[in-house]
């Protein structure tokens, strides 16, 4: 029987000293994620449902509701030669849990939760590792810029064509809570429409 | 003070380089890749909405590398492939066969499931960070020279050191016990004690999750028990108190020598993700599969063994220990 040659990746393996080198090294890594906030797979500062702010004072809670019927039937579309359609998961082609998030909350403008994370709180260290002056926001985006143009390119319009989709309109309940019978006491209706800006065609 | 770091340096130096046998190291390989079979198909459990030859969705905001190298769709095709290429590429790991190999297909293919699902929306998750750095660590490692095809097919001879098994099994269980303390550590640190004060964090959480689909007649669509649950202020703050406890607390698990107290333990870490399955819909139900890592199989192996009539296998490594 042949001893293997040495095999591949295996540095570490020659020496202890070797080993520690490794873990010192790893570890700086790994910590320093975590003080200077980084959270980029697969480095984290674990920051899962670690923002909440006391409201005590509001006697009520909101709960949006999410229609699964009504999130997968889609986006009221207005195209470009004046018809109407509606754009469905299955036009898109997504999960529907992905099809929530986009109708219910990136819709009316409502980032996902690595943008609260990455904007609560940041302490001085991670401000000036992103050269942020205090109060300035680390995250942000137009969601509804971003949305309107993933739809269009999914479906395979651009600007110009008559087919372009010009406007998007999504519908969503909210419950109000209260917070001592926990009794739905109100239901607040709203309608996110996007409506497509000329200026956005230089980011197409 | 050199008599005190020298004291350190030597303890540490226990800590990770012993405490486990090179067949330690391949009955771990085994059975969490027997585990991820299982943990891939639940994670990606919605890519079965993809229809094959439908729309090339488009990404409203790529994770960071799939922007880096400018992938900004989803082609389903490729995308169940990948999923094909992962569940091949963790039963290679688990038996051992081309078991580098196998490790650097299955990360590769972790990254692009993960940047498919995670770039629909743009939602980041967090269930494949443990994962990946316990597989990183299995890369590093000499897992594949033991209880594998490759060692059957290569015939490895070359003795795998006690130090060799457990510096990678003890590097594991720091940064398992080291994400639990990072969390609770992001949690003070974003919102201080406004996450614990009366229980509202933990209170808004299960009636989210109770309520989302709706309520009628005061009744949630969702989870009832999380309604009831969410009603009760004491209840809420229990469990917001017991989360900061058990996430600080994590690193004692470090030196907890006691199988039945390890055990007790990561019970108790299990129930959590169990329970935050079940009343708030949080998918990290299957990591407790890598809490295998707080424990010497190799005893368990060998009393298995026997009770089925076979003798325990001669080791060259140190007297078996439940726990390393």
């Amino acid at each position: 029987m042949t001893d293997a040659s040495p095999p591949l990746f295996y540095p570490c393996s020659v020496s202890q000293k070797g080993v520690v080198r490794f873990l010192l090294i790893y570890g700086l890594i790994v910590v320093g994620a975590v003080v200077i906030r980084v959270d980029r797979f697969p480095l984290t500062w674990v920051p899962m449902y670690s923002v909440y702010k006391l409201k005590s004072e509001s006697e009520t809670f909101s709960v949006h509701h999410k229609d699964k019927k009504q999130a997968y039937k889609g986006f009221r579309a207005t195209h470009a030669d004046g018809a109407q359609s509606w754009v469905s998961r299955e036009d898109l082609n997504i999960p529907g849990r992905n099809m929530w998030r986009l109708y219910y909350q990136r819709a009316f403008g409502r980032p996902p939760p690595k943008y609260t994370h990455a904007n609560a709180n940041l302490d001085r260290l991670s401000r000036w590792v992103r050269g942020l002056a205090k109060g300035e926001t680390n995250l942000k985006t137009n969601w509804r810029r971003r949305l309107i143009t993933l739809v269009n390119r999914t479906l395979g319009h651009a600007p110009g064509d008559p087919r372009f989709i010009v406007r998007l309109e999504a519908q969503r309940d909210t419950n109000i809570f209260d917070r001592e019978s926990f009794e739905v006491v109100k239901v607040r209706s709203r309608t996110a429409v996007i409506k497509w800006k000329t200026a956005w065609e230089e980011r197409w | 003070m050199s008599g005190r770091v020298t004291r350190l340096r030597g303890e540490l130096r226990d800590f990770f380089f012993t405490g486990f046998s090179a067949e330690s190291l391949g009955l771990l390989r085994i059975c969490i890749g027997l585990g991820l079979l299982l943990y891939h198909p639940f994670q990606f459990e919605s890519f079965k909405n993809f229809s094959l030859g439908g729309a090339h969705a488009y990404y409203v905001e790529p994770i960071w590398y799939f922007q880096a190298l400018g992938i900004d769709h989803n082609i389903p095709e490729i995308t169940l492939v990948m999923f094909v290429v992962v569940m091949l590429a963790t039963l290679g790991f688990a038996l051992g066969f081309f078991t580098r190999t196998s490790i650097v297909l299955l990360l590769l293919s972790i990254f692009y499931l993960k940047g498919v699902r995670d770039s629909m929306s743009g939602d980041v998750h967090h269930r494949y960070l443990v994962i990946f750095h316990v597989l990183l660590l299995f890369l590093l490692s000499r897992c594949g020279q033991v209880y594998s095809l490759d060692s059957w097919r290569r015939g490895f001879r070359q003795r795998i050191e006690a130090w060799e098994a457990s510096w990678p099994i003890k590097t594991m269980q720091v940064y398992i016990c080291f994400f639990y303390f990072a969390g609770a550590v992001a949690k003070l640190r974003v919102s201080g004690m406004d996450w614990i004060d009366g229980g509202e964090r933990i209170q808004k959480l299960l009636l989210l999750r109770a309520a989302r689909f709706g309520i009628e007649d005061g009744v949630p669509a969702g989870s009832t028990i999380a309604f009831e649950m969410a009603q009760i202020p004491a209840l809420c703050l229990a469990l917001a108190m017991s989360t900061f406890v058990f996430e600080f607390g994590m690193p004692i698990l470090l030196v907890v020598k006691n199988v039945w107290l390890r055990l007790l333990a990561l019970s108790g870490v299990a129930f959590f993700h169990i329970s935050n399955y079940v009343l708030a819909s949080v998918k990290f139900l299957l990591l407790p599969i890598v809490f295998l890592v707080f424990f010497d199989l190799k005893p368990i192996f060998d009393r298995i063994r026997s009770r089925v009539g076979f003798p325990p296998a001669a080791t060259d490594g140190p007297p078996p220990l439940a726990v390393g």
